[in-house]
């Protein structure tokens, strides 16, 4: 099955865009101490497998990503 | 050291954050989210009396309203957070671009304001970054300058900082006691009741960097060392600090007095 050149970039662009907020959160669960639940490698497995939404999980049970770094 | 170092710090920083404007800006982001799939929304669940023209039109002026979130971002969180709600923004404009819209360039139309939005935010979170940091390096440089102040009342010696121009710009409780109140006096008149500078003055070599001492006697018989150096003020001017001591006691000042 080919998949047209357009749905090509349509994936390319939906996947840098993951990638991109996974990598902040995955970033930030890295330094953090605690997080909600207390397991880090369930946030990670949201985080990598369920494409935006888990990064979007990830934030409202840790908005102190969006803090200042002192 | 290093982590515990970073620990303290993220712990100060999440201590500071603020859960209310956190979810204050998620709900902006839920009802910009809404309001942008509202015409979807009222096709699923039906509701003929909400189908507004509006709501099917091209989504460009509706994608207007991300700017809020966007920028409340920039103004209350960091620049990294301003990234963050861009590419969430990006991420919530991809299914109409991808699905629902009929209009020609959707994901172009749609990521380059997310993108302009993006930069527009995380510029404003730069320039509003700098001036926190400028304001606190601000308080730091007077909170020093109080601490150093109150170290200097409660010194048993007398202090006083004298700026270029011969004018006292403070004097402790000490001297205050010694000679009165002199703050904008200039020294010469303070200190030796003279109308001009002393002879041999040594402001200009101490302003210039110099540290020196000498005595300094009075007619009432006292004898002050006094101990100069070069003092930076919190306004950048180089100014002179002295100690006064006297090093007569008070049996040898009255045996010398007239």
């Amino acid at each position: 099955m080919l998949i047209e050149t357009e749905w090509i970039i349509r994936l390319l662009f939906l996947g840098l865009l993951h990638w991109s907020l996974a990598g902040i959160m995955l970033q930030d669960l890295a330094k953090r101490q605690k997080v909600a639940g207390g397991r880090k490698w369930v946030w990670a497995v949201l985080i990598i497998f369920l494409t935006f939404l888990g990064s979007l999980i990830y934030l409202l049970f840790h908005p102190q990503v969006l803090s200042r770094e002192e | 050291m290093s982590n515990t170092k970073t620990t303290r710090q993220q712990t100060t920083a999440e201590s500071k954050f603020s859960y209310k404007k956190a979810y204050i800006l998620f709900s902006m982001m839920a009802f910009c989210t809404l309001f942008y799939y509202f015409g979807e929304i009222v096709d699923a669940a039906g509701w003929q009396s909400l189908h507004l023209s509006f709501f099917y039109s091209v989504h460009d002026i509706h994608r207007l309203l991300f700017l809020a979130p966007i920028l409340y971002t920039a103004h209350n969180f960091s620049p990294k957070a301003v990234i963050i709600i861009s590419l969430i923004t990006a991420g919530i404009f991809l299914p109409r671009a991808l699905v629902f819209s009929p209009y020609p360039d959707p994901i172009l139309r749609a990521e380059t304001f997310a993108v302009i939005a993006g930069i527009t935010g995380y510029l404003v979170a730069l320039t509003l970054d700098k001036n926190r940091k400028i304001a606190r390096l601000e308080r730091t440089v007077t909170n020093e300058r109080d601490r150093l102040l109150s170290i200097l009342e409660n010194m048993s010696d007398g202090i006083m900082i004298t700026g270029p121009d011969y004018i006292i710009r403070y004097v402790n409780p000490v001297l205050i006691k010694e000679f009165g109140p002199g703050k904008g006096s200039y020294c010469y008149k303070y200190l030796h009741r003279a109308d001009k500078p002393c002879e041999g003055c040594r402001l200009p070599a101490l302003i210039s960097g110099e540290i020196t001492q000498w005595l300094n006697r009075y007619p009432d018989g006292k004898i002050f060392e006094t101990k100069a150096s070069p003092f930076v003020d919190t306004d950048g001017t180089t100014c002179q600090i002295s100690a006064f001591r006297i090093i007569n006691t008070p049996e040898q000042i009255s045996g010398q007095k007239p």
